[in-house]
């Protein structure tokens, strides 16, 4: 458990590994995050779509995010896999879209034992939409205590991403913990932006 | 017939009997044409008889013609070959159509009727019995009527007296013969009630008056009620004509499995009604259960003496061989006893074989298994052994051996384990209801990763690594035991009393109080030094004083012996520091002391530095660990330039020699008499 940092990098993803490998990362294994959006059987304005994440550091959990406007007001959820089996039974309101599904897929490396650094290739179906990178800092989980640490990191290794952080470091203002959902929901930024690209 | 001119080539046409017409004038002349009326329709002659008589075809009537026209219907087709004659629920409201012939129009109109044969039911052999009784009956009485009307008929009886004939003297002899016959036969038959009643009169005698099924009957009672009894121990199964149980002691998994089945049967009686202690059902045990077993567990030392560490091999006490087990004799046991010993047997067995496997399992303990003996090391020299003993079949006492302490131990946890879900279901937990503004956010279980995970994941331990853990803890508090009694045997003064705070199965804790006789009232202090403490756990003993000092003495008793003879020194500075406060009889003034100096050697040595009130003489004591305390004493050195100290040197004094009984009392006279010089 750590606080994780996600962004969409503009190279691909052997160069990032490549990158890493020359900082003395060690690569530890695969990981897998995929987002799959439900969406409404009739469309409506009452309901919105929902979102349906699994990532592989939670082998056990499934995380839900209904996005509206802003993360706080997103009803959110975190369940066992079973979730996803419940889902299915109500195909009456929820329909899965499995063409909006998006997979990340890729290695994961650990960098002197506290930070991990995941870098995966983002496809929707069979088209390659990206290469998105996180960056977990394991020590801690509250976010105002590394922040800046995390930016000075990114800035060190890639040079490039640090200047956007995300949403949840920037409005944070307390000691407040950081938990895997706010992860997810960087990841559904993320992979809405990526939709929308070709 | 056309009617019309006459042709005078064709006789005239008679007419008979037909409408009104002239009667014939041959007579009179006429003038003009002769006229004849004919109807137009006219029978047309079938035949003329020879006497003239002519036959006509009379034309079809309309009930002819009805007829003619029914038969040419075909009925079967419109009714139907299996409706009944009596159609009255036909539909009164059918139309008629041309031919007067009602059409049928089966599927029209809400009151279809189907057309049944009522079911003959189980009572239409009799209804047909009765009919045709009744209808026998009927025509009886027409007979009797008939024959009441008319005077020639007469009814006779069945049994016609006239056909009987009289009995003739041939007759009447071999009547006689018959009925010896019949007589005889009678007396045969007589012979025959009373033998039956003789037989059963002896019976009764020998049975207290109740028949043979009876006590079948009361024997059959029995069984069942001792089933019943059976029943509530164990578990009891028919199929077909066999009874039988089930030996395995499994709560979760497979029941009567093959190999651990028991059979059942009626133990025959005699008939005579005895009470015996032999119970009505026998039962038989699987062969290799038939035995009496033991698991004994004991701690031993691995050392050079003890080379019969396993059985002997030549020792024919524990062995056992199927041939030997007889059947019979088997049976002959109480079932409450040969069941209850083959289930001892049986989890004794396999929990021996899950012993073994554990210890084959765990790779940092080196263990030995051979014939029913399995050997583990427990630490240090020291082995723990379980061996599993048979002995024979039969009732008695057996010995126990080895740690009955351990023994009953393993039971309960054989026994505990066989209870334990290790599987936990799941199962659905309500959450509370949350006052949190983002009322949706579940954040629930949190989302843990794989690391925390396998953290939170619960290893059940086996039996062995318990019986491993509970066995060290024991042997260590024995150990312990030993040292307590040791030290608190050999201490006159001050006097140690230790006893158990907790005992557990890995942990105990034990409590050592110091006392000194007579000088309790000191007591009223500080209590520290007073006591302190022994925990055992499973890997070693640690010294506890009550002001956070701990020392570790892992498995050495000299250790712990040291220890907790160093904790009494620490007493007896306390307590000397304690005397020396007694304001009006021996006020000494202490300097310096340091639980925590050493000695020369570098051994733990307490010491405490004294000066009387005037501030003549000071006092060291040097308490050393095991031995006498070391006393120094020497004139005070007030000031280091008036006084040199090599002029002073300390003087030792011999703690033996010293007046007193006691430490303290020793303590009390050594100040007093030092206190003004």
């Amino acid at each position: 458990m750590g606080v994780s940092w996600v962004f969409e990098a503009e190279q691909t993803a052997k160069s990032v590994e490549r990158i890493l490998e020359g900082i003395g990362a060690e690569l530890m294994g695969q990981f897998q995050v995929d987002v799959i959006p439900y969406n409404p059987a009739t469309p409506s304005t009452d309901y919105a779509t929902n979102i349906v994440m699994h990532h592989s550091k939670c082998p056990q959990s499934t995380f839900s995010i209904c996005p509206k406007t802003d993360f706080r007001v997103s009803p959110k959820a975190v369940c066992d896999r079973g979730f996803d089996l419940i889902l299915g039974k109500l195909a009456g309101g929820l329909v899965i879209d499995n063409a909006g599904k998006i997979e990340i897929n890729g290695n994961e490396y650990n960098i002197h034992s506290d930070w991990t650094v995941r870098v995966g290739t983002a496809t929707q179906g069979t088209t390659v939409k990206g290469v998105v990178v996180e960056v977990e800092y394991d020590p801690t989980v509250i976010i105002v205590q590394c922040r800046e640490m995390m930016a000075e990191f990114i800035k060190q290794v890639f040079n490039k991403y640090h200047e956007t952080q995300p949403e949840i470091f920037k409005i944070t203002e307390k000691p407040e913990r950081y938990s895997t959902l706010d992860t997810m929901w960087q990841y559904l930024q993320i992979a809405a932006k990526l939709r929308k690209k070709t | 017939m056309e009617s019309g001119s006459a042709s005078p080539s064709s006789p005239e046409p008679i007419v008979i009997d037909e409408g009104p017409e002239k009667p014939p004038s041959i007579l009179a002349p006429r003038k003009g044409v002769d006229l004849v009326l004919e109807a137009n329709d006219d029978w047309k002659i079938q035949e003329i008889g020879f006497d003239g008589v002519e036959k006509y075809l009379k034309p079809e009537t309309f009930t002819d013609q009805v007829g003619k026209l029914a038969r040419r219907v075909e009925w079967m087709k419109l009714v139907g070959s299996s409706t009944p004659y009596e159609n009255a629920k036909i539909d009164q409201t059918e139309e008629l159509d041309d031919e007067g012939v009602p059409s049928r129009k089966g599927e029209k109109g809400g009151t279809n009727v189907e057309l049944v044969t009522p079911e003959a039911g189980p009572w239409s052999s009799v209804a047909k019995y009765l009919h045709e009784s009744l209808s026998q009956l009927n025509v009886l009485l027409d007979d009797l009527s008939v024959m009441k009307n008319t005077d020639y008929m007469k009814a006779l009886t069945v049994l016609d007296p006239i056909t009987i004939a009289e009995p003739t003297p041939e007759h009447i002899q071999t009547m006689r013969g018959t009925q010896w016959i019949w007589k005889r036969r009678a007396l045969q038959e007589a012979v025959q009630v009373l033998d039956i009643a003789q037989k059963q009169r002896q019976q009764a005698l020998r049975n207290l008056g109740l028949s043979v099924d009876y006590i079948a009957h009361l024997q059959r009672t029995k069984f069942f009620e001792e089933l019943k009894e059976m029943r509530e121990i164990w578990r009891v199964r028919k199929t077909g004509d066999y009874v039988y149980g089930d030996l395995s002691y499994h709560i979760f998994g497979w029941k009567y499995d093959t190999p651990n089945l028991f059979d059942i049967s009626r133990r025959s009686l005699s008939n005579k009604f005895e009470t015996s202690d032999l119970s009505i059902i026998e039962v038989s045990v699987p062969k290799d259960l038939a035995r009496r077993s033991m698991l004994v567990v004991k701690i031993v030392k691995d050392d050079i003496e003890s080379g019969d560490l396993f059985r002997d091999p030549k020792s024919n006490d524990y062995a056992y061989s199927y041939k030997e087990v007889d059947a019979e004799k088997v049976k002959a046991l109480h079932w409450k006893d040969s069941l209850k010993w083959a289930q001892n047997t049986l989890l004794l067995r396999d929990t021996f074989n899950t012993l073994c496997k554990d210890a084959i399992k765990l790779r940092n303990r080196l263990s030995i298994i051979r014939d029913n003996v399995l050997l583990i090391r427990l630490f240090d020299d020291y082995l723990l052994r379980f061996e599993l003993q048979w002995f024979p079949f039969e009732a008695g006492q057996i010995h126990e051996e080895g740690d009955i302490y351990l023994n009953r131990v393993l039971r309960e946890m054989i026994i505990g384990f066989e209870c334990t879900k290790f599987v936990r279901p799941q199962f659905f937990c309500s959450m509370p209801i949350t006052h949190l503004p983002e009322s949706l956010d579940l954040r629930g279980c949190g989302g843990f990763d794989a690391r925390q995970i396998a953290d939170r994941a619960v290893t059940p331990r086996s039996i062995l690594d318990r019986m491993l853990d509970m066995a060290a803890h024991r042997a260590l508090v024995n150990m312990m035991t030993e040292v307590a009694e040791l030290m608190c045997g050999s201490s006159v003064d001050p006097t140690i009393q230790y006893k158990w705070l907790h005992c557990g199965r890995n942990y105990s804790k034990m409590m050592f109080q110091v006392v000194s006789k007579d000088y309790d009232l000191y007591l009223s202090g500080h209590r520290m030094h007073h006591t302190f403490f022994a925990s055992v756990s499973s890997d070693g003993i640690t010294i506890e004083t009550k002001d956070g000092m701990l020392i570790k003495c892992d498995r050495d008793s000299a250790r712990v012996l040291y220890a907790c003879q160093y904790c009494v020194c620490i007493y007896q500075v306390s307590m000397f520091a304690m005397v020396c406060r007694n304001q009006w009889i021996t006020p000494f003034q202490t300097l310096y002391s340091n639980v925590y100096a050493l000695d020369d050697k570098g051994n733990p040595a307490p010491n405490i530095l004294l000066c009387n009130q005037a501030a003549t003489r000071s006092i060291l004591f040097k308490f050393h660990v095991g031995r006498d305390p070391e006393i120094l004493v020497r004139r005070f050195v007030v000031n280091e330039k008036t006084a040199k100290p090599e002029e002073h040197p300390w003087k030792k004094l011999s703690y033996r020699k010293l007046y007193g009984a006691t430490f303290c009392k020793k303590v009390d006279a050594l100040l007093s008499f030092l206190r003004d010089c």
